[in-house]
């Protein structure tokens, strides 16, 4: 059994103080004892309501042991502890008696402060008892605290629809209901899926052909393996974790359009991110990191820092997603902190345990079993770094504080740097006034040519002339000086082609050597982590969550609920070097262990929102919410069965999606055959709960201009650096600022290299319901308003597309359209956009289309070929448009 | 098509353009099926009255905090005391207030109309609608800052991101018009004021509820025309094919409403196309209405413009329609810190005839009953002087109008304490307002509800914020 930590260790010291204090008691200056001074004036003033038969807030003030006991609150009072005694506070700000009643005298609070600092003496021996357990095993038995089963995979009637064990689970389920799977998709649609949901945008034709001609048995397998394996997979499902951490580039509440405040080097955590999961990096390590990444190397004293240093440091970035608004002087008030604190906490408790935990910031949780005291004990996991008595700013806006950033090189490093640099700037400077002292040379030499040209009579006059400043020259001066300055003006081309051989031989010399001397040059920059600083606070409940009104104190600890017992939920952090506690390590532990409970619901709360990314709904549904107000999971051993396959292999996420992939459940057509059977299922599962098809959706934002961007073979898919930069227009829209690109294709980067504000997106992204970021986002909304079909049918976005797709198409035709032409120019189309061919009811309605439009533009005086050429552009901005086209299926 | 309940309410909550919270809750009423998971709109919670009186809002937000002491709170005290310095403490924002020398208002106040509520010479026009207007005297926010303020105003919080009152009104009513959105903005073609695009946020309402800016010059909705020129004839021509492309898909996906509903979103982006500009075009209007608004008078025209616009738009059936300040003389022009005088001199005529040609215009319609006008900053002004000329931010006191649609004409109701720093007499809140809007539109404030991280979280949050109706406000 464990002890209850430090507060134990006082009882101990405490009952030696019992003993010994009736020897002392004859002492003139004897501190209070609780019967004899400190009962009356809680008789007094307490008794009626916390003496009771049934005790407000259960606690119950007439002894000393029942005092120790506490109520709802917690502890009261804490031996020799006068600041951690919520008692005290209580009584001293006259929160307690509460009003209309009579208050405690000064003399009254004095007697009860001293008691509590004499270590609280009483004449009956007592011991603090541990602190009670405020959840029930019931609370502990809700389906997503409990530790994972093992589930067996269930036997199904129609065994050939099962692939893989997770075919068996859906297919078990359904045939129960008196279903089955749908029959499987074709492999075009099939592969157009796989490609919009693991990399976010269509395939090339050139890609879909190579699939399609691949016969191979294992063909699907070693495509799924394939695309898995491709950079931008990391580049769409970073995006989702990115959603998980909320994250923005910006800094503050970020509430100005035309106002884009950036910090330097945040977007590291993004591509920190991206990485991760393109190198399939365990998450349970990932989660580790991104809690305790400065806990998990030395840094502190590191003379070096390796590149696993900074990538550890850089991870620590998921806890900086918080709005922080204290880098503006009028900011820095203690009441911010602690929003930062607690936004923080619900995007380590959103966001890896799928729990909301926001209401116990002010009151025990009304529906789950998360008590007050539990949040704070989480909480005081991140108060050693969101530290209110050692405040950080996101920027150091005086000289008086410290930025929470670290430089991603060592002092001694940066040092190192700078004092290399400057040498290096040195050797520049010498190899240019080497080049500056032959171009010199050169450019005298024109110089007395030119002047040579001038009459001897004057020469000296003129050059007296031009020498003298332009208000200074006499009116002969300004004469000759008008005449002849131009003409004895040396430029940069005259002494070009003044220079000998071995003067250009020279300055190119020096000019390679610069350039090769830059490059030695190396920089650095900031990381945006998290890390302790200062003294470790005592964390309090707050009342209310109000800074002022601190109640009981807390030791840091985990929750109740997700601990077998009190003992349990009581942390025990190792210290990291000299100056960090261990806290957050503590924590990312706790929440990595498999077999535990919190592990357990972690492990779930990661496999769910893996299933989402490819399903588009969980099989919780509510996937940032799996407390018991959340939807229970609809395939509960399904569920089960992937966290254990998860942590079996691993903690991977490219095996487990492989799983899913390689099932017939992701197989199926998302239109199945009209059967007796589909009739059921409509009836009896409208909603698709049980999987009876492949759930048609709206592809997400970023999806839907990445999208656009590859069927116009413009999607640019480097990876990683700073963000592209947007502008506000004053009629309201957002776009790029293509007059702040680095490189000019970089406006056509992925959407995840877009800046990421709270809540001014590029206006295509926004319509398209690019989320609000306030903290962790669990789910994205699709809406349909008709800004976005506004967007799609007049934006000049999607036009710029629809072009480029007809010029690139056209260039494939042999001569103008015309004709048999037509129909090989919109099979063309449609393998760009909808990764298929047309029916011949397609043909023909597009080709009715075309003829109509190209009569309208003959009639507004457009040349036939012209006309046809934009009629063409006109049917590939209408299929652009096509729900097909936005949505996966 | 539709024939399990489930189904029949995926495509009510798909249609969420026309069918607004309250109309799903009575459609619903009857249904026995369980309630959903806490995802989209809530159904479990029946209340409303379809028959309130209300229909619409018309907002005319007075950005930059009105000083409550020079417009319509008389204090002769001030003037009395004109100079001397007060006793007590101010919060204040700025510094410039430290001397705390009281200043009574340069303008004169004399009573108008038959119930004879006082107004200032600064809005003569406004004041001889004062049978109409009910005056609250005794609001007070929770914030000292412009941002934050008119979030709490529009929000009922102090942080962004949160539903502002005009998403919940549409949330909560939807629109009549198909060819409009429910929640429409007209700020001044100029630019923004102060906070942006977040005073008409939806937070994490879905997107639909979201404030459309609608522009009185130029393209009256972002994209609304083609980027391309395009005739009218080839633009219908692609609706065309696109509709045909699209409902043999929807053939192919019965169950999918989604894309039902995305088809109708393209045909109502193109009736807004001509909708939108129709509503625009004040061409139609008389001599005499334009007139009203001062539309022919360059002080006048903008800001009477969109008051016009204001009332075509509750006329064809959009919910709420959110009229920002004009920034012509400053971009926070009620913002009095050093320029009291000279500053309300050059706001109040260009707000105060459109505002009151609102009320006239729309009660000759006999649209006044239906729409509820509210004439409102964010906060009121401190009673004593910021850098000799001006008066600093008052969180505590400040005035709001409120006109038609069941408040009670020529009322006025609460007051501040002698000098207007703080409502003392009947104090009305932010969240009590929110509740008395929606009241009278016939939602009630305890029910509109939407869930959101583990919360239905409500406009009202009245548990927390104590709001209620206030019924004296009422006729």
């Amino acid at each position: 059994m464990v002890l209850a930590g430090r507060i134990e260790l006082m009882r101990l010291q405490l009952v030696t103080l019992v003993l010994v204090l009736p020897a002392a008691a004859s002492h003139a200056a004897a501190p209070p004892r609780f019967e004899r001074d400190v009962l009356p004036i809680l008789a007094r003033h307490c008794h009626a309501c916390h003496g009771a038969k049934e005790p407000k807030r259960d606690l119950d003030l007439r002894s000393i042991t029942s005092l120790v006991e506490g109520g709802l609150s917690g502890l009261i009072a804490v031996p020799g502890k006068p600041e951690q005694s919520y008692l005290l506070h209580m009584v001293r700000r006259e929160a307690m008696p509460p009003r209309g009643r009579k208050k405690l005298s000064k003399q009254e609070i004095e007697t009860i402060r001293s008691w509590i600092v004499a270590g609280m003496p009483a004449d009956v021996p007592y011991t603090i008892p541990r602190p009670r357990d405020l959840v029930s095993d019931d609370d502990r038995d809700h389906w997503a605290f409990r530790r994972l089963a093992r589930p067996r995979v269930p036997s199904v009637d129609a065994a050939d629809v099962v692939n893989t064990p997770i075919d068996a689970f859906v297919e078990a389920r359904l045939e129960k209901a008196g279903l089955s799977l749908a029959e499987p998709a074709d492999s075009r649609t099939l592969h157009r899926r796989l490609m919009l949901d693991l990399l976010g945008r269509p395939p090339t034709p050139a890609e879909q052909d190579r699939f399609l001609a691949d016969t191979r048995p294992e063909a699907w397998a070693s495509r799924v393996d394939a695309v898995l394996s491709s950079p931008e997979f990391g580049q769409r499902f970073g995006r989702h974790w990115l959603d998980v951490a909320g994250y923005a580039d910006t800094v503050g509440f970020d509430h100005v359009p035309t106002q884009v405040v950036l910090t330097e080097g945040k977007w590291r955590y993004r591509d920190y991110v991206i990485d991760a999961l393109n190198s399939d990096h365990p998450f349970d390590r990932f989660l580790r990191e991104q809690l305790a990444g400065d806990e998990m190397v030395d840094w502190r004293d590191a003379k070096e820092y390796a590149p696993e240093t900074v990538r550890h440091l850089v991870a620590t970035g998921f806890l900086r997603t918080a709005r922080d608004q204290t880098h503006e002087s009028v900011g820095v008030i203690t009441p911010n902190y602690y929003e930062v604190l607690f936004e923080t906490m619900d995007v380590v408790a959103g966001g890896l345990m799928g729990l909301s935990v926001k209401c116990a910031r002010c009151h025990d949780h009304k529906f789950d079993a998360i008590p007050q005291r539990d949040y704070y004990r989480l909480m005081a996991s991140l108060i050693t770094s969101y530290n209110p008595a050692d405040w950080r700013p996101v920027f150091r806006f005086d000289k008086t504080v410290n930025e929470r950033s670290l430089l991603d090189v060592t002092e001694t490093t940066r040092k190192q740097i700078d004092a290399d640099n400057g040498k290096i700037n040195g050797e520049i400077g010498a190899g240019n006034s080497r080049i500056k002292s032959v171009r010199q040379a050169a450019r005298t030499r024109v110089l007395e040519k030119k002047r040579a040209a001038v009459p001897k009579a004057i020469r000296a006059d003129v050059i007296t002339a031009i020498g003298t400043d332009g208000k200074k020259r006499n009116e002969v001066q300004k004469f000759l000086a008008e005449r002849f300055e131009k003409l004895l003006a040396v430029s940069d081309q005259d002494t070009n082609a003044a220079l000998s051989d071995a003067e250009r031989a020279t300055i190119s010399k020096a000019e390679q050597e610069i350039a090769g001397l830059e490059l030695q040059k190396r920089s650095y920059g900031r990381i945006q982590a998290l890390f302790d600083v200062g003294k470790a606070p005592t964390t309090f409940i707050l009342t209310r969550g109000d800074h002022l009104y601190p109640a009981a104190p807390v030791r840091p600890g985990y929750l109740s609920v997700l601990s077998d017992t009190p003992g349990d939920a009581v942390m025990q952090p190792a210290r990291v070097g000299k100056t960090s506690s261990g806290r957050r390590l503590a924590l990312a532990r706790w929440l990595t262990r498999p077999d535990t409970r919190a592990g357990s619901l972690v492990t779930r709360v990661l496999v769910n929102r893996f299933w989402q990314a490819i399903f588009g709904r969980g099989l919780v549904e509510s996937s940032g919410d799996f407390g018991t107000q959340g939807t229970p999971p609809s395939h509960p051993l399904l569920l089960d069965w992937l966290a254990g396959e998860f942590q079996h292999h691993g903690w991977r996420a490219k095996p487990l999606l492989k799983l899913v992939l390689v099932s017939r459940t992701y197989r199926q057509t998302s239109r199945p055959a009209p059967t007796p059977r589909l009739a059921v299922a409509r009836r009896v599962d409208p909603d698709n709960r049980l999987l009876w098809h492949m759930p048609v959706r709206r592809l997400e934002s970023e999806a839907i201009r990445d999208s656009l961007l590859a069927v116009a073979d413009q999607l640019d898919r480097s990876l990683g650096g700073p963000p592209v930069p947007q502008i506000a227009h004053s009629d309201g829209s957002i776009t790029i600022n293509t007059g702040g690109l680095k490189r000019p294709h970089d406006r056509w980067r992925r959407s995840v290299y877009m800046v990421t504000r709270r809540g001014y997106s590029i206006t295509l992204l926004q319509v398209f319901d690019q989320p609000s970021i306030l903290t962790t986002c669990s789910h994205r909304e699709t809406s349909a308003v008709p800004l976005q079909s506004l967007t799609m049918i007049n934006g000049p976005f999607v036009n710029g597309v629809a072009s480029r797709i007809t010029s690139q198409v056209l260039e494939t035709i042999d001569g103008p359209v015309e004709g048999n032409r037509f129909e090989q120019v919109i099979r063309a189309i449609y393998r760009r956009t909808l990764c298929r061919d047309p029916d011949a009811e397609e043909i023909r309605l597009c080709r009715s289309a075309w003829v109509d439009n190209r009569a309208s533009l003959v009639a507004t005086g457009k040349p036939r070929v012209e006309a046809s050429r934009l009629a063409v552009v006109e049917l590939c901005h209408t299929l652009l448009n096509t729900s097909e086209f936005l949505y996966r299926e | 098509m539709f024939d399990g309940p489930l189904s029949r309410r995926q495509l009510l909550e798909s249609s969420s353009l026309g069918f607004g919270w309250l109309a799903l809750q009575s459609l619903l009423a009857d249904e026995s099926t369980a309630a959903r998971p806490a995802r989209g709109i809530n159904t479990t919670v029946r209340t409303g009255d379809l028959r309130s009186r209300a229909r619409s809002v018309i907002l005319l937000n007075m950005v930059g905090g009105p000083s409550h002491m020079d417009l319509f709170d008389p204090k002769p005290i001030l003037q009395k005391f004109h100079g001397k310095t007060a006793s007590g403490t101010f919060e204040t924002l700025q510094t410039g207030s430290e001397a705390k020398k009281l200043v009574g208002s340069p303008f004169r106040f004399r009573p108008h109309g038959e119930c004879g509520t006082e107004f200032s010479s600064m809005l003569p026009h406004l004041a001889s609608k004062a049978d109409d207007i009910c005056l609250v005297r005794s609001m007070y926010s929770a914030n000292n800052n412009h941002p934050q303020a008119q979030r709490f105003l529009q929000s009922g919080k102090i942080v962004p991101n949160w539903p502002s009152l005009g998403a919940w009104v549409s949330y909560g009513l939807g629109t009549e018009n198909q060819n409009m959105p429910a929640f429409v903005v007209l700020r001044d073609p100029k630019g923004y004021t102060d906070g942006g695009t977040n005073h008409w946020n939806n937070g994490w309402l879905p997107a639909i509820y979201r404030g459309t800016e609608i522009r009185s010059e130029g393209d009256a909705v972002l994209n609304l025309k083609p980027s391309r020129p395009i005739t009218p004839r080839i633009r219908r021509r692609n609706l065309d094919l696109l509709d045909a492309l699209n409902n043999r898909r929807r053939q192919l996906y019965p169950d999918d409403t989604r894309l039902e509903s995305r088809i109708r979103n393209y045909e109502l982006a193109a009736r807004m196309q001509s909708s939108a500009e129709r509503l625009l075009d004040l061409d139609g209007e008389t001599r005499a209405t334009q007139d009203l608004y001062g539309l022919h008078n360059p002080i006048t025209s903008d800001f009477g413009r969109r008051c016009l616009m204001a009332r075509r738009m509750v006329e064809h059936g959009v919910r709420f329609v959110e009229v920002m300040v004009p920034i012509a003389s400053g971009s926070n022009p009620f913002d009095s810190h050093s320029n009291l005088e000279p500053g309300l001199k050059a706001v109040c005529p260009r707000v105060d005839q459109p505002s009151a040609a609102l009320i006239t215009d729309l009660k000759q319609r006999g649209l006044l009953d239906s729409t509820i006008v509210v004439w409102s900053g964010e906060f009121g002004r401190l009673p004593i002087s910021q850098n000799k000329t001006g008066r600093d931010h008052n969180r505590n006191a400040f005035g709001m109008m409120l006109s038609g649609g069941g408040f009670r004409g020529g009322h006025v109701h609460g007051g501040t304490d002698e000098i207007g720093y703080r409502s003392v007499v009947d104090p009305v809140s932010v969240h009590d307002y929110h509740a008395t809007i929606l009241h009278l539109l016939g939602i009630d404030h305890h029910q509109l509800q939407f869930p959101h991280n583990g919360r239905d979280e409500r406009l009202t949050d009245p548990e927390v914020t104590g709001a209620r109706v206030v019924r004296k406000l009422l006729s």
